[in-house]
């Protein structure tokens, strides 16, 4: 199995579960149909024209939300659709990424895409793009002149080092950022090189950070007496922004914090240890009185009377020795037991979790923190579920990602009141 | 004071500023949610306990004193002390609670409902009231009463058993990614929670575990396991869908992260390595037989960067627009001419510690950015300004309160 260029053809149509959505007048006065879902963010129109990664997962976020996201895709598909792994020729990453969009192909290279594009606009509330710096300009879809067709709009740009800089127009992606925000270097072993995430965690952060913008432009658009405007996320800057106060650090104690393995400088013990039954458990004691209840648990309890434990910084000179003994009490037990004499005395221990023990937790299964998902081709696919859990007004994964021009007819036909043999006309040349 | 319409840098509004929020939380999800929204200009006002004052305050490295954790998570915070255990300290947090758009919890479930500070409780006083509720499993399921942290997220996520050396220990992350990760999508939340209670008069909680946004994060591990029975374990700095993917050292003992799966950057690297007959090698033809033989093809790579200096190879593939990077420390960071260009950082006057260096607001609002105003405060710092300008406290209630120890 290993990431396949092709994908099939359009074929299949989902049920549309269409909902009342809220009513009442829009920002900016805008025209609108009724927005097709319920949830927190009906009535909220996003345009995704952007690819991989940071941008789509944006769209997807609010979508979970009730957003109407109408994905932009270059008429040959987006590059989500051929990357990662598929199965039956279906891309799973796009499947999980593009659920709850609204899939229209636009060529927006072309004037013709271009004007269609900015009519999208004046329908929208937000606009995605990961282009690089100049692109747009470069289309005549600047900020300056898509905020023309409509004052009310938030552009989001996300690209590797931002709009300004002189990186700003380099190609770059992700991992760079992972490489240049300072994460490798702090991540994986003393003796061993600097390690990269796993996967795509540099656009995975930004993504939720420009989330987070977004509604932040939104309620100052509507409850400030604000209007539209760009926001400008890079890839590499949301990651070093949660890496912790290693600029303070550095800057006011000239101590550089590296690679630590399993530790961390701010907390000790800290660590992942391996029961008799071969399981790795992971334990962190933040306050003293954690601690002071691990090396109870773990029958050391003349450690607490050293004169250093009581202070953090003690106990993390002495990270070692508090490792090793806690190590040892734990490989002469099991996994179950350790975390059943653990939670007796409440102290947090966990257990490193794979992805099939994550699918046999009762906690996950109680908590559908994993939900099952019908797809038109795959049957059904598992798909991490909505989070955060909001109680009043929940999100909701309604489907799994569309085929290509899957909602062509919808929008093109149905709101921006194309005709038939316009549509043709653009479909003849390859504008959508 | 009220800092409602409170402008940022540059004369610019601030988004939030008509967003007031109670922190009741600690140590590290809560406090890093509440500090995004104060960071685009929600009025935070922080709750400590008088006599312990935050866990962040005894956090990591101190500058005289004063634990640097606690200056950036706390900035543009307005901290006050108040008991929460005490009665009195209970109608003061529901009085104030009453006067916001958020609460930020993070007490094990029940707790809060114990001390008469439940939901329905403090809704019944403020219908459109938002309630961020963040503990280690959620507020359901079988072990939602256990202790948790960040690094339990990270472990029962799937991060750590994905991440670090192919053959080696699992590896967490060496700073909060478990805590963090979930203050982001909290605040995420917040925000549009807010938007639902501006349309429909309607407040609610938010339920947050502190695994829920490291799976989300890591995301296919979910599907690609279910639909292809596929768990790639730890594969060191590969990805199991991109090849070449990895951090190599130059001959001067630097590291080089290069990556490249289209076969358009892959050309590129190979061309500026001098290694184009890997071009025309069957074993490295197309991104599933880099895969493949994904050993042998760093094997190459490695030997050809160890050929080289650092500033070699970095002139080399920026000349053939090859996707690299150095791998960068925070000195390399704060001395690198983009970063500078971009502002990452900006210096805080501080009166604890002296000028202070932290991260900058990301991302960036053209019309109403964020901003850093000040650094976090000591604990009770506003409690002054808090219950005496705004909650009409007397100076000998606060006095009595105080030797009461319940602020």
């Amino acid at each position: 199995m290993t990431p396949d260029d092709s994908y099939d053809e359009p074929s299949s149509t989902r049920g549309g579960g269409a909902a009342p959505g809220s009513e009442g007048p829009l920002p900016g006065g805008r025209r609108r149909q009724d927005p097709p879902t319920a949830g927190a963010l009906s009535g909220v129109r996003v345009l995704d024209c952007a690819t991989l990664f940071a941008g789509p997962v944006i769209a997807s976020m609010m979508g979970d939300f009730g957003a109407d996201v109408v994905k932009i895709e270059h008429p040959r598909g987006d590059s989500l659709r051929s990357l990662g792994w598929n199965k039956d020729g279906v891309s799973l990453w796009w499947a999980m990424v593009s659920r709850n969009k609204r899939c229209v192909t636009l060529d927006i290279s072309l004037t013709e895409g271009q004007e269609l594009l900015l009519r999208l606009a004046e329908t929208a509330d937000v606009l995605i793009e990961n282009f690089r710096p100049g692109t747009f300009e470069r289309w005549n879809l600047a900020p300056s002149r898509l905020l023309e067709r409509n004052p009310a709009l938030v552009i989001v740009r996300t690209t590797a080092f931002g709009q300004t800089g002189p990186y700003s127009r380099r190609p770059g992606f992700g991992t760079l950022a992972e490489a240049m925000s300072g994460f490798a270097h702090m991540n994986g072993w003393p003796d061993k090189p600097p390690a990269l995430p796993p996967f795509a965690l540099a656009d995975g952060v930004a993504a939720i950070t420009g989330a987070f913008a977004v509604m932040a432009a939104l309620r100052w658009r509507d409850m400030c007496g604000g209007g539209g405007q760009v926001v400008d996320l890079s890839i590499y800057e949301p990651l070093f922004s949660i890496l912790g106060p290693q600029a303070a650090v550095y800057d006011s104690l000239g101590i550089e914090v590296s690679r630590m393995g399993n530790r961390t400088p701010f907390s000790a013990p800290r660590n992942v240890y391996r029961s008799r039954d071969g399981r790795w458990l992971a334990l962190s004691a933040s306050s003293t009185s954690i601690a002071e209840r691990v090396m109870l648990v773990v029958g050391h309890p003349e450690m607490i009377d050293e004169p250093w434990f009581a202070d953090n910084g003690g106990r993390l000179q002495h990270a070692g020795e508090l490792d090793a003994l806690i190590g040892e009490w734990i490989a002469e037990r099991d996994a179950e037991v350790v975390i059943a004499e653990f939670e007796r005395v409440q102290a947090a221990i966990g257990p490193v979790y794979s992805i099939a023990d994550i699918l046999e937790d009762p906690q996950y299964a109680a908590r559908g923190t994993v939900a099952r998902v019908p797809h038109s081709r795959l049957g059904s696919v598992l798909v991490p579920n909505v989070v955060p859990r909001l109680e009043g007004s929940p999100g909701a994964i309604r489907y799994l990602g569309p085929d290509l021009g899957e909602h062509n007819g919808e929008v093109y036909l149905g709101e921006l009141g194309l005709t038939e043999e316009e549509m043709r006309g653009l479909a003849s040349r390859r504008v959508v | 004071m009220r800092r409602g319409g409170e402008v940022g840098l540059g004369g610019k509004s601030l988004p939030l500023s008509d967003v007031r929020v109670l922190d009741l939380s600690s140590l590290l999800a809560g406090p890093m949610a509440s500090m995004y929204l104060a960071d685009f200009g929600a009025d935070v006002v922080k709750i400590e306990d008088p006599e312990q004052g935050d866990g962040l305050r005894h956090w990591g490295l101190q500058k005289d004193g004063f634990a640097l954790m606690s200056k950036l998570v706390n900035r543009n915070k307005r901290c006050i002390t108040l008991n929460l255990r005490r009665p009195e300290g209970q109608e003061l947090a529901r009085r104030l609670s009453e006067r916001s758009n958020v609460v930020v919890e993070n007490f094990r479930p029940g707790t809060l409902e114990r001390w008469g500070l439940g939901f329905d409780v403090l809704r019944a006083a403020n219908p459109r009231l938002v309630m961020a509720r963040i503990t280690g499993y959620g507020q359901s399921g079988p072990y939602a009463d256990r202790p948790g942290f960040g690094t339990l997220g990270e472990a029962l996520s799937g991060f750590a058993a994905r991440n670090g050396p192919s053959g080696g220990p699992p590896t967490l992350a060496s700073f909060g990614l478990g805590d963090t990760s979930t203050a982001l999508l909290a605040a995420f939340g917040v925000m549009v929670a807010l938007h639902h209670a501006q349309r429909s008069g309607e407040g609610q909680y938010l339920d947050l575990s502190l695994y829920d946004a490291l799976v989300t994060l890591l995301g296919s591990h979910v599907v690609d396991f279910d639909q292809l029975g596929f768990d790639p374990g730890r594969t060191g700095s590969g990805l199991p869908f991109a090849a070449p993917r990895n951090a190599y050292q130059t001959s001067d003992g630097e590291w080089v992260v290069i990556a490249g799966s289209t076969q358009r950057s892959f050309e590129r690297i190979a061309e500026a390595l001098g290694l184009e007959e890997l071009r025309h090698d069957a074993r490295f033809a197309t991104n599933g037989d880099r895969l493949t033989h994904v050993a042998e093809l760093d094997e190459e790579i490695q030997a050809a960067v160890g050929r080289l200096t650092f500033s070699e190879v970095m002139r080399r593939l920026g000349d053939a627009e090859a996707p690299a990077s150095p791998v960068f420390d925070v000195s390399d960071l704060l001395s690198d001419p983009h970063m500078k260009a971009r502002g990452a950082t900006v210096v805080v006057p501080d009166d604890d510690t002296g000028p202070l260096r932290m991260q900058s607001v990301v991302p960036k609002l053209s019309d109403s950015p964020g901003s850093v105003r000040w650094a976090g405060p000591a604990a009770g710092a506003h409690n002054r300004e808090v219950y005496i300008d705004e909650l009409g406290l007397d100076e000998s209630e606060l006095e009595s309160l105080s030797a009461r120890g319940v602020i």
